[in-house]
Order: C-alpha cells, then sequence, then structure tokens
C-alpha cells in the first residue's frame, strides 16, 4: 500500500485499524516533499517538526480509543499561505509580509487543529490571491504535476499541485474568482467552494471581502465533503458568516438517487472560445448524468457576459481599501527598518513600505480600485458594476425556480503553458470566465474530473473540469451530484505521469 | 458609464498619490498602458441597463449583523507575537515618524 495516494476515508480507516500511525503516514508525506518539490515548488514553508508533533497527538488519541466522529484525526494537509496560522509564518507569497508571523489562527485552522490536524506546511498561490496561476507569486511558480511546464492554475495553485503530486492527501484554499475550482480542473481534482459565509472568513489576509470563501480541494469527492463538515458553520468573529444549519455533507452522498433531479445547461457557457475537446467532454459527461436519472434543462443567464468586467471592479476596488493596512506600521515589510530607504515622514514610510513591498500585480489592482473608487468614477464604476451584479444574481435566482443544479465547463481551456498568458494582465483575468458570475452571485459550486484532452502545444493529455453550481447553501445536493458522477467514471482514478 | 478613456501618465500619477504608493517611472508608463487596456475592457458595462436595478453587495440576504461590544484579552504569547511584528517600537508602543 502506498500511503502517499491513499484518500481520506482509505487513510482514516488504515489509522483505526492501526494498519499504520499517524506519525508514519505523516513521515511519507514529508519524505514525498522533501523529494519531489524542488520540482513542483508547491510549499512556502514546511512545517516538519510541528505536523510530526501533530500526528504524535493523533496517535495517543488513537490509541487511547478517543476518535469518535473525527476522521481528519491524523491526516495531513497543506494550507494556503494566505491564512493565518499561529506562530507560523503566513507569507500570502508577498515580499510585504515576507517575514510575517501571526499572532492567531484563522478559524477554520483553530476548528482544524480540534479536530487533530496534520499541517504539512504553507503552499504557493499568487501574492494575495491575484492571479490565475501562481505566477503573480513574488517568490516562484508552481509546476502542474501533468506537465511541469504548466501553471497548476492559481490562485490557489500550490494547494492543486501539493495534492495532485501527493504531497498531502487535501488542501485548504481560498476562492474569490474561480481560484480553488481553476486549479482542480487543471489538476484532476475536486475543488469546492462553498456558498458565500458558510465558513468563516476570519483570518484569512482578505481580498474581495465580499467574494472571499475558503475553499477545499482534494482528490475525491467524499473528501471534500469531510473537511466540509468540519469546518462549516457560524463564527462569532466573521460577521458575514451564517448561522444557517450545517448539513451532514458525508451522510448526505449515501444518497445515489439522482432520478428527477432538474440540471440546467447554460447556452452563454457553452460558446465560441471554448475549446472543442472541452466542450465534448462536458457534453459527454451532462449525458452520463441524464442517464443516470437527472432530466437536463437548457436555461440561458444572459448577464453572464458581464461577469468578468463587473468582477474586475467590485474586486480592485475591494483590494484597494484592504491591501491599504500594509503601510509599514504595525507589520510586514517597512521602509523604517530598510537602510537603502530615506524616508522623513509617515506619509513617505506609507509609500515606501508599499512601493517597495507590492509586487506588479498588487500594485495594479490598488491602482485600479483606488480609480475606480475616487471621486468622480465611483457611479459610473463602483456604483454600476454593483447594479449589473445585482442582475446577475437575479439571472441564478431565476434560473433556481427551475432547476437543482447548473453545469458549466470550469474552464475555456486546459493549464496553460508557464509564461504564456503572463505578459498581458487582461488575458489572464479571461480564466475567470466561468468562474467569476457565481462568485458574485455568492452560490456554491464545485469542479470535479470529466475528462482529458492533448493540447496542440503539449506532449501530454491534461485533465478537464466540470463546474456545478448549486443553491444558497445546497452544497449537499452539488457533493451528491458530484458524487453520483465519480461513483459512475473512472476519471479521478487517473494519475499524473509524475513520479 | 464614462466614455473609454486613456489613462494619462499624469491620472497614474494622482492615483498612486491617492493611494499612498511609490511607483517608479518605469511603473508608470506601464500602468498606463495595462489600466487603460482593463478600463477599456470594463467599460463594455455601460451598455447594461440597469435602470431601476438597486446595487447589491450582501448576496446572501444578512441585514445588519450586531453583537455586545466586549473588550476580550487575549494571552501573553499573543501580545507578544503582535508586538514582535511591529517594525519599529518604543517598549511596548508603535513608533511612528512624524506626520509633517
Amino acid at each position: 500500500m502506498k500511503l502517499n495516494e491513499l484518500n481520506i476515508t482509505e487513510a482514516c480507516e488504515g489509522l483505526r485499524k492501526k494498519e499504520f500511525s499517524a506519525v508514519e503516514l505523516t513521515e511519507s508525506y514529508l519524505d514525498r516533499i522533501n523529494q519531489t518539490d524542488e520540482k513542483i515548488k508547491s510549499f512556502i514553508t514546511v512545517t516538519k517538526d510541528l505536523a510530526i508533533e501533530q500526528a504524535e497527538d493523533a496517535d495517543k488519541k488513537i490509541k487511547s480509543g478517543d476518535v469518535d466522529s473525527n476522521p481528519l484525526l491524523g491526516i495531513p494537509c497543506s494550507v494556503k499561505d494566505v491564512i493565518n496560522t499561529k506562530g507560523v509564518l503566513t507569507t500570502a507569497a508577498s515580499n510585504i509580509l515576507k517575514n510575517y508571523i501571526p499572532a492567531y489562527d484563522a478559524t477554520l485552522i483553530s476548528r482544524l487543529k480540534k479536530d487533530g490536524m496534520v499541517m504539512l506546511g504553507k503552499v504557493n498561490c499568487d501574492a494575495f490571491a491575484h492571479g490565475a496561476s501562481t505566477e503573480n507569486s513574488d517568490f516562484f511558480t508552481s509546476h502542474n504535476p501533468w506537465d511541469l511546464d504548466r501553471v497548476p492554475g492559481g490562485s490557489s495553485g500550490g494547494s492543486a499541485s501539493s495534492v495532485s503530486a501527493d504531497q498531502c492527501l487535501y488542501s485548504i484554499g481560498t476562492d474569490t474568482g474561480g481560484s480553488i475550482r481553476q486549479p482542480a480542473s487543471f489538476c484532476n481534482l475536486v475543488g469546492l467552494k462553498p456558498t458565500y459565509g458558510r465558513i468563516s472568513r476570519y483570518g484569512l489576509i482578505s481580498m474581495t471581502s465580499s467574494t472571499d470563501c475558503p475553499s477545499i480541494i482534494a482528490k475525491r469527492v467524499s473528501d471534500v465533503a469531510i473537511v466540509l463538515n468540519k469546518i462549516a458553520g457560524k463564527d462569532e468573529r466573521d460577521s458575514t458568516s451564517s448561522k444557517n444549519k450545517v448539513d451532514d455533507y458525508q451522510k448526505f452522498l449515501e444518497d445515489e438517487n439522482i432520478r428527477g433531479m432538474k440540471i440546467g445547461i447554460p447556452q452563454e457557457y457553452f460558446v465560441e472560445g471554448l475549446n472543442g475537446e472541452i466542450k465534448k467532454a462536458v457534453e459527454n459527461a451532462v449525458a452520463k448524468i441524464e442517464s443516470l436519472g437527472a432530466e437536463i434543462v437548457q436555461i440561458s443567464l444572459p448577464y453572464t457576459k458581464y461577469a468578468v468586467p463587473t468582477y474586475y471592479i467590485i474586486t480592485p476596488s475591494e483590494i484597494s481599501s484592504n491591501l491599504a493596512r500594509f503601510d509599514g506600521i504595525r507589520f510586514g515589510y517597512s521602509a523604517t527598518n530598510d537602510d537603502s530607504i530615506e524616508a522623513k515622514n509617515l506619509s513617505e514610510i506609507y509609500c515606501k513600505s508599499k512601493g517597495k513591498g507590492f509586487g506588479s500585480e498588487a500594485k495594479r489592482r490598488i491602482m485600479l480600485g483606488t480609480y475606480a473608487l475616487s471621486s468622480g468614477y465611483y457611479d459610473a464604476y463602483y456604483l454600476k458594476a454593483q447594479k449589473v451584479r445585482a442582475l446577475i444574481k437575479k439571472d441564478f435566482d431565476e434560473a433556481f425556480e427551475k432547476v437543482d443544479a447548473i453545469i458549466t465547463p470550469t474552464t475555456p481551456s486546459v493549464a496553460f503553458k508557464i509564461g504564456e498568458h503572463s505578459k498581458s494582465p487582461l488575458e489572464m483575468y479571461m480564466e475567470d470566465i466561468f468562474l467569476s458570475a457565481v462568485s458574485l452571485a455568492g452560490l456554491p459550486c464545485v469542479s470535479i474530473p470529466c475528462g482529458f484532452t492533448k493540447p496542440n502545444d503539449g506532449k501530454n493529455e491534461m485533465p478537464i473540469g466540470m463546474q456545478i453550481i448549486g443553491k444558497y447553501f445546497d452544497e449537499k445536493n452539488i457533493l451528491r451530484l458530484a458524487s453520483v458522477y465519480e461513483n459512475n467514471t473512472d476519471w479521478h482514478n487517473i494519475k499524473p505521469g509524475f513520479k | 458609464m464614462v466614455d473609454d478613456k486613456k489613462i494619462s501618465i499624469e491620472d497614474v500619477e494622482h492615483i498612486a498619490e491617492l493611494a499612498r504608493i511609490e511607483i517608479s517611472k518605469e511603473e508608470t508608463e506601464k500602468f498606463a498602458g495595462e489600466l487603460s487596456d482593463v478600463l477599456g475592457y470594463i467599460g463594455q458595462l455601460k451598455e447594461a441597463d440597469t435602470k431601476g436595478v438597486e446595487p447589491v453587495s450582501q448576496v446572501t440576504g444578512l441585514v445588519n449583523v450586531l453583537r455586545d461590544d466586549i473588550a476580550k484579552s487575549s494571552d501573553e504569547d499573543t501580545r507578544k507575537t503582535m508586538i514582535d511584528n511591529f517594525p519599529d517600537k518604543s517598549d511596548d508602543y508603535i513608533k511612528v515618524k512624524q506626520v509633517m
């Protein structure tokens, strides 16, 4: 048995049956990171000592039999570096936070710790989660295990590459406009962005507060359900987190009957620009789901075409406000301590700390947002975007009066080559074309594997993902549909050639 | 919606000043072009008819989530980590340069 190739359910069972210990399991992942990360480059920080310590604690609990309803006990994971971890370097993959040690844990981390998590380390992403490839990381670019010349997607690219390369069992990332779904699709994984407010944002390094969602990426739908069970729910420290009842997502997967479930197929997501092989793969997947008893309904989401421009007004606007806190006064890089910089007064400390600390994309978004919110332009940009956002939400509200779930491709093309889009910010923004409308509406969605295609400029078959969108707080049914599809197909079992 | 507008070097300098961020001459030129491109693309929103539409920023229906304003103390370890993060300090206080 290869410990690195297990899913959460299998690993949990192995631990309970004492086939291996949590320390052995953890060591096998640490070895794997050691052997592979020079090529994959998932990790910014490997927390080896902490992981072993947490695994030893887990072994003690398992030995004493204190393991009830605790499937994540002793299960090794990675965490995106925009999530605060007490006492552990948290950089947001940015130079400005290169030495930042948080004084507190994000709520989702405290919850996972309570359940006996083993954290192997903090993984790479685009700096402050601004990007779709990890190429905007201030440190390095992560690689896609399916083809090392290609990106793993982003911004949660290190989360995806670490799970895909068997360096951990699951990863916690974030999804603001597609940042967990697109990497999941690029790396043949399951990526869930829950409803806005389903998982507390307390302790995230904020990007776009009105769409930021902690998100989960793993190898199986059931793995994602297990993790969601543990981290979903109201948090007093995040006033936008929801009081709605948290379902037992794992239990819900047991019901495999999708007969009569109505699935909407929005015509606007099957348009020019969508790769033909991806279109075919998603259509085949839809046919499969129909053959399993679901009813397929053609629908229209006409405001989809405005989603990316709306997103790229709202996002930079909120970023320009959220990133204003990195001003060199309370934490992070400061011109105060930089001998190469002369600053006479407070204002110069602000300007020079940000000027040197932020990378290009963060600066670009701060500038764009500052402009969109500035006097004389607010109505034309931000207010207009918030109105179009209302129309995008209305599109979905109306569609969900007729259907139970909506299926689309996750991305218009497979993982692109490193450097292919990095010259043009606008090209990179287009990566979000099928993803940002859902984020603006705040709906739950999951990307799951549904096929492969060999790109013209590539040597390897690359994974294709499809996106299942659900009603507000109806994670249970999209996960159930995803699980039924997974149980009836083999895509998720195919592994990258990378050894 | 405003007309498609080219962002000038002066505009970029003005925005940078508003954002309190220092950018180099090369960055200023680069951003003028890139921001013009992005704003040109965003400009397509003006064709969307939003007459009578109420803007939305909160999508899950929450209104005025309130709690009692009660201070909670944190442990010494938390306090110390926060203070250790200060770029410049005098005892346990953040030290800043003169304002003017």
